[in-house]
């Protein structure tokens, strides 16, 4: 469930400050809550309590739900909002946003999906809004985004530690058919850089310890791994109708058409005896079988489609206070 | 083979002190405020790599026991709905018929992670090394004294109490959390003062008592008795202008006696340990944490190979550590815009501390089911006591602050 709150205002007018008094410009806070819960061979791996002891995978769970991250966002319009105490009509204009998601949100380090990431974001973003007949509307955004370090990855470290820069876009046309009535189809795509995975801890399908000798075990050999990059690409249909004046309701599906998700080969080492400390005398280490395992959390690319019920509402407070300083028309 | 002495624990993690921060006065923040609803929000961000001990000596974050440069990263967010106004305008009561009353409610969220080898460190002890999610909600309700004035100078006075609803994320096995687990009781007396119209004062004292915290995490080494504290603040802040001010403030928290622990159970979670794991993870060579307490386990004990493997297990206590006191500089610029929004940046910076410690007793044994009755030899390893109660950063915080007024009064 999301919820977003934007806000529109000047600033600074009365300072007459160049480019920030002229324009409008944009508060946004975005927060989430999410209900996640595994199924399938994952939820039974998180589920087995007779997984070694010596790894945290005995301690895990298949849910991980809760309050999402903070997203804020900060933007100014860079055209199209010059004449807004004038009312003016205003058919084409563009966006600038500034952004950073804050890690506020639930993240259960031992799950396989949280409702938070764990990581602090920023992102910059361009859109433009363009209406070119009366009640034909056309939004284009395109945006990069970056992520500090995840410095807890979850699930053993499946989770990545650097997530790869972001490039994502979307483009939208909405067309209004009758009075209230707006039906519009739309695309958003996103492209990730490779992700990188710190001293993963376990693997959900490890390699069989070596028979030949006996009282042996295996670990996941420490490093850093990388996948080869995520990405999706979504297509889908909207319908939305005001039932007042302010309050719009809304119905989406989006269906994605292509995507990847993060994989990366994770190398075992054998050592005998099991569980004996590494480096200390007594304990010999050989490499062992290499397996083939999937980065979780922000490392999947969901395949399936999905509903989406919307209600905007507009508070419409407007310009509740004198303009000190400024000269209205 | 190094000796396997007090050893073994040593973890240092910090949470931020919440009540603190939530109650950091700041311009205005106690000056009778026209009727009306408010609405703020404040973002809070710090990288931890220090913390005071126990004599108040500034340690950095996880030494001995890793290498210095990592950190507990800490963001925290605020949002603040206040109401001011009169319920009892029109009645005959006492006292509160001509004196504004206000409401506040705070909800909190946040961040709290430790990094690197500190995050590798906690989970030798099966304990999480972060904590994300929803924290404590404060609600505090008051009533504003009268404004006075004497020649340039304008005064007034308030009394509030408030509480601490302890709801908020709180995990028994992490080393750190957002929510706290014990109620608190805050009441409060502060002013307000402006001088020339140009000097603003606000200062507050505060006396926060604690409740029990009968599920301690990061295995008991959170309090479960928290002792009370006091607090005194005070903001000095200088108008430039209808739109910008500047201020400096000082706060200071001091603990009343000494927190007390008394269900730690904090140990490895592999166990037994080999002797060279034992010996790997004594106090990186520095024998007994420099406290002068002798090896209990000879370096003979230590080297037999009949004995190759130990089990620890720690005693419950109860342990009392000496207190914990938090000073704190802070330094902001406020620009108001209108009437209707402040956005405010501030820097704080510690400037002494003393957080808790405790001197716990770890029982050494050479066969599982370890306790006093099969130990070959006890040790005591002095651990920091962590999060909100126990544990105090030397390291300075940043504040971004919004008020905004989504009603006009």
């Amino acid at each position: 469930m999301d919820a977003d709150f934007v806000w529109t205002f000047p600033m600074f007018e009365s300072l007459q400050l160049p480019f920030f008094a002229s324009r409008l410009h944009t508060a946004r806070v975005h927060l989430t809550a999410a209900k996640t819960r595994s199924k399938g061979a994952l939820a039974r791996f998180a589920a087995d309590a007779g997984d070694d002891a010596s790894t945290d995978a005995d301690d895990l769970r298949n849910h991980g739900s809760g309050t999402g991250d903070l997203g804020l966002e900060f933007g100014s319009w860079l055209l199209g909002s010059d004449h807004w105490r004038e009312r003016k009509d205003t058919p084409f204009a563009m966006l600038a946003l500034v952004g950073t998601t804050l890690p506020f949100g639930s993240y259960h380090r031992d799950a396989a999906v949280s409702a938070g990431n764990n990581t602090i974001a920023f992102h910059a973003q361009l859109g433009a809004h363009w209406r070119p007949w009366s009640g034909g509307f056309v939004d284009l955004g395109v945006g990069e985004r970056i992520f500090l370090k995840n410095q807890d990855p979850a699930f053993g470290g499946l989770h990545p530690a650097n997530q790869g820069n972001e490039l994502f876009w979307d483009v939208n046309f909405t067309q209004r058919v009758h009075q209230g009535l707006y039906v519009g189809t739309f695309a958003t795509g996103r492209k990730g850089e490779k992700n990188s995975y710190e001293r993963p801890r376990f693997a959900p399908n490890p390699p069989a310890p070596p028979t030949t000798v006996p009282a042996s075990d295996n670990y996941p050999t420490p490093g850093v791994y990388d996948d080869n990059g995520t990405s999706l690409l979504t297509a889908g249909l909207s319908a939305s109708y005001f039932l007042t004046q302010r309050l719009q309701l809304g119905l989406h599906f989006a269906k994605p058409l292509s995507g990847k998700s993060g994989e990366f080969d994770l190398p075992y080492t054998n050592r005998q005896p099991a569980a004996c400390n590494p480096g200390a005398t007594g304990c010999t280490t050989t490499a062992g079988d290499t397996v083939h395992v999937d980065g979780l959390g922000s490392a999947r690319s969901y395949a399936s489609e999905r509903f989406m019920l919307t209600l905007n509402y507009n508070f419409g407070l407007g310009d509740t206070y004198t303009c000190t300083g400024c000269k209205r028309p | 083979m190094k000796q396997l002495s007090a050893l073994l624990l040593g973890c240092l993690f910090w949470a931020g002190a919440h009540a603190g921060i939530v109650f950091t006065p700041h311009v205005s923040e106690y000056g009778i405020l026209p009727a009306g609803q408010y609405t703020e929000f404040t973002l809070i961000g710090s990288e931890i790599e220090h913390i005071y001990d126990q004599d108040g000596n500034k340690v950095k974050l996880g030494v001995p026991f890793v290498p210095a440069g990592d950190s507990t990263d800490v963001g925290l967010g605020l949002i603040k709905y206040l109401w001011i106004g009169n319920l009892f305008r029109d009645s005959n009561i006492p006292i509160l018929s001509t004196r504004s009353q206000f409401c506040r409610v705070i909800g909190t969220m946040g961040y709290q992670q430790n990094t690197g080898l500190i995050a590798a460190r906690a989970r030798l002890f099966a304990q999480r090394p972060g904590a994300n999610g929803l924290g404590d909600v404060f609600g505090l309700c008051g009533i504003y004294g009268h404004e006075h004035r004497w020649g340039p100078l304008k005064f007034n006075g308030l009394i509030a109490n408030t509480v601490k609803f302890p709801v908020g994320s709180y995990d028994t096995q992490a080393a750190l959390n957002i929510g706290t687990n014990y109620w608190s009781t805050i009441p409060q007396l502060a002013f307000h003062a402006e001088l020339y119209g140009r000097l603003y004062i606000d200062g507050t004292v505060a006396y926060q008592f604690n409740g029990n915290n009968n599920r301690p995490s990061f295995g008991g080494l959170t309090p479960t008795k928290p002792a009370d504290v006091y607090n005194t603040e005070i903001n000095l802040a200088f108008k430039w202008s209808e739109h910008w001010f500047t201020d400096i403030g000082f706060s200071r928290r001091e603990s009343v006696g000494g927190n007390q622990y008394d269900r730690v159970t904090i140990n490895f979670k592999d166990q037994p340990l080999g002797a060279q794991t034992a010996c790997d993870n004594t106090n990186n060579g520095v024998n007994n944490l420099g406290l002068g307490l002798g090896p209990v386990i000879s370096q003979q004990l230590c080297d037999s190979p009949a004995l190759d493997q130990f089990y620890l297990n720690p005693r419950a206590g109860p342990y009392k550590d000496k207190g914990t006191q938090g000073t704190l500089l802070t330094a902001g610029i406020s620009y108001v815009y209108r009437a209707s929004t402040v956005v405010q940046a501030r820097v704080a910076k510690p400037i002494s501390g003393r957080g808790g410690q405790i001197d716990a007793v770890f029982d050494v044994c050479a066969t599982p089911e370890c306790g006093p009755d099969n130990a070959v030899s006890q040790v005591v390893s002095r651990l920091y006591g962590v999060q909100e109660a126990a544990a105090v950063a030397a390291s300075p915080y940043y504040e971004l602050r919004l008020v905004y007024l989504f009603w006009a009064p």
